[in-house]
């Protein structure tokens, strides 16, 4: 027999606690509105963290422990985190702003004027405040970093120094499975104690199941609490934050644009290229990094060190000759790793599935295979420029020494062979005008609804070729605000 | 048990997985892992590395349990070529290595860590921030 789903009222309730339901949240509480947000994964400490292993963490801390496939050739492993603060407790802690340019292509091509650099410098200036956001200096160690930056200089390629929310990093080394210090400003340490401080409650290990509602209006929202129990939130507010891919699986499972939801989910992907050096390089000394090659970034490409560590090495040469990985890992001294990052076209689709599963497909085109081929010899260039010795590609295969090499290493190499993953995602349930395939106004409210809004990575109407971050939190500061204060037009739809 | 089979193997492609510890971390993940997964990518992967050992049967003509190395070694990677165990496979092999050869060293980055910061997140008297070095004026490149 089932259990009677006990009941809370509330005036506001955000599901989900990452970027964007984290600014909701406190942006509701400080109103006075009684706030409950929740998340679907647990609450775990910097104690916590610092005393577990990064595998222990991983598995802790990531939805499916990072390992989520999405199907196409080849499968893409996509990692999105699953705690209270959601993926800023496991991402770098990287805070881009949005370029201008950017925001006025998404305004002029699905209308999201309001949205533009200068509707949105305020909350940067406010995000930048309230995380300590500042640049990312090497300090002793990130040689890597110094390296790529090296290699750029030589090539005449672009870099930056890292921008991160993260002050006073004491460079452990263990970003992707939370920081073991609480130097970065997460949203488990940064705007959720505030929003708490302010009234509001979170709730974690609870797991929305759907969204009843009636006409235009969300009258309940169906849950599972942490011991399995269902919950039935009936709030005035609803602003669904779970994420790229959980916000429209949640909006299928709820018959709310069951067809558009999610079919178009823009992506990065990632692949990891591994050098070796002449001298010394300790990677494994240092942050995820600090200097940025950014000279591609108007094709979507990105090139930076990623977290260096014996298993992180071994784990990214799986495939390879066992004479090499073992080679590289007893000269893990003078061997670094490196992200190149291809904001790809071809779209995600999310499909919600019975029994509350999802089913994630890609459709990577032959413009995204060139660009990551593209992506792989430049990088490849870069470390060469650098001062590597060797490049070793994601896939099996001798190690590269020359351009050439390089060249036809990316040239002739199936793709279906690359490892690639994923850790961002976003624009599944785009904002903007429905003529130009928008799903959500500029309140973050799916068309047809007036109390539901959308408030993470899923509304940015494209992908950013950038760490999303800073933009989810501008749009959600934006959102959040135009919840509140609606002009009399937003009001009436 | 297919997992156990698997880290015996791989122990053999790489000896930093021979220490026990690492063993232990690494079964710990995969098995761990494992059970993070959504209940039917849960299911197809433990039914694929179940069918490891008859693979490897089947392939190699020897029973894995008391197969030589050497022919543990041409078994796994006839199963490695394999459509979809082998992608299971290596899928496995990527979470034991992870975890096991990190193992060792994530007790030593920890203590590092909190001695580095003994006062824990904004206590009082933490520094809050490092001081800039002498690179810090190197913000882009020219």
């Amino acid at each position: 027999m089932s259990r009677a789903a006990r009941t809370v009222d509330c005036d506001a309730l955000v599901i989900g606690s990452g970027a964007g339901g984290s600014v909701a949240a406190l942006g509701l509480a400080r109103a006075g509105r009684r706030t409950v947000v929740l998340e679907e994964g647990p609450r775990v400490t910097t104690a916590e963290i610092a005393a577990s292993t990064p595998a222990q963490n991983l598995r802790r801390l990531y939805r499916h422990a990072g390992l989520a496939p999405i199907h196409g050739r080849p499968v893409i492993a996509f990692g999105e985190g699953c705690c209270v603060g959601g993926t800023t407790v496991v991402n770098g802690g990287l805070l881009w702003e949005p370029p201008a340019d950017l925001l006025d292509r998404w305004a002029d091509r699905a209308g999201t004027d309001g949205y533009r650099r200068t509707d949105l410098d305020r909350h940067l200036r406010e995000i930048t405040r309230r995380l300590g956001v500042a640049a990312q200096h090497p300090g002793d160690g990130n040689r890597d970093s110094r390296l790529l930056a090296d290699g750029a200089d030589r090539l005449g390629w672009h870099w930056a120094t890292a921008r991160r929310a993260a002050p006073g990093c004491s460079h452990a080394n263990r970003c992707p499975t939370g920081c073991p210090s609480g130097a970065k400003q997460s949203m488990l340490l940064s705007y959720l104690p505030a929003a708490e401080r302010h009234g509001a409650r979170i709730h974690p290990r609870t797991r929305v199941l759907r969204l009843g509602h009636r006409g235009r209006t969300v009258t309940e929202v169906h849950a599972l609490g942490p011991d399995g129990e269902p919950v039935s939130y009936r709030p005035r507010t609803v602003v669904l934050a779970a994420g790229p891919i959980g916000s429209p699986a949640l909006l299928q499972r709820s018959g709310i644009h069951r067809r558009r939801a999610g079919r178009h989910t823009a992506v990065h992907v990632n692949l990891k290229v591994v050098a070796r050096f002449r001298e010394p390089v300790r990677a494994t000394r240092g942050t995820i990094f600090t200097a940025q090659l950014q000279h591609f970034q108007h094709q979507g490409l990105l090139v930076m060190p990623a977290n260096l560590t014996p298993g992180a090495l071994a784990a990214a040469l799986v495939g390879h000759h066992p004479d090499t990985v073992n080679t590289l890992l007893a000269d893990l001294d003078r061997v670094a790793l490196f992200t190149a990052q291809v904001r790809v076209d071809g779209p995600v689709a999310v499909t919600a599935l019975p029994g509350d599963r999802t089913l994630l497909r890609h459709r990577i085109t032959a413009a995204d295979g060139r660009l990551l081929r593209a992506a792989l010899h430049r990088t490849a260039r870069l470390l060469l420029a650098a001062g590597a010795t060797e490049v070793h590609p994601p896939f099996p295969g001798p190690p590269l020494r020359t351009e050439d090499e390089a060249r036809q290493c990316a040239e002739r190499s199936d793709l279906a062979d690359w490892p690639l993953v994923s850790v961002h995602a976003m624009a599944s349930c785009p904002m903007g005008a429905p003529e130009g395939g928008g799903l959500c106004d500029p309140l973050g409210r799916p068309y047809g609804f007036d109390n539901l809004h959308l408030c993470d990575a899923s509304v940015l109407p494209g992908a950013t070729g950038i760490s999303p971050q800073g933009t989810v939190m501008a749009f959600a500061h934006e959102i959040t605000e135009r919840l509140l204060y609606p002009t009399r037009r937003e009001k009436t739809g | 048990m297919s997992v156990d089979l698997l880290l015996r193997t791989w122990a053999l492609r790489y000896p930093a997985l021979r220490e026990p510890g690492a063993r232990a971390a690494a079964r710990a993940h995969v098995l761990g892992s494992l059970g993070r997964l959504a209940p039917h990518y849960r299911a197809g992967l433990t039914l694929a590395l179940r069918l490891v050992p008859p693979a490897l049967l089947l392939l190699t003509g020897r029973r894995p349990a008391t197969a030589p190395p050497a022919a543990l070694l041409a078994g796994l990677r006839r199963v490695e070529r394999l459509p979809l165990l082998g992608m299971a496979v290596r899928t496995a092999e990527t979470l034991a290595l992870y975890s096991g050869l990190d193992a060792a060293t994530a007790t030593g980055t920890v203590t590092a860590v909190l001695v580095e910061r003994p006062g824990a997140p904004g206590a009082p008297g933490a520094p809050r921030h490092r001081p800039a070095p002498r690179t810090a004026d190197r913000r882009v490149s020219r």
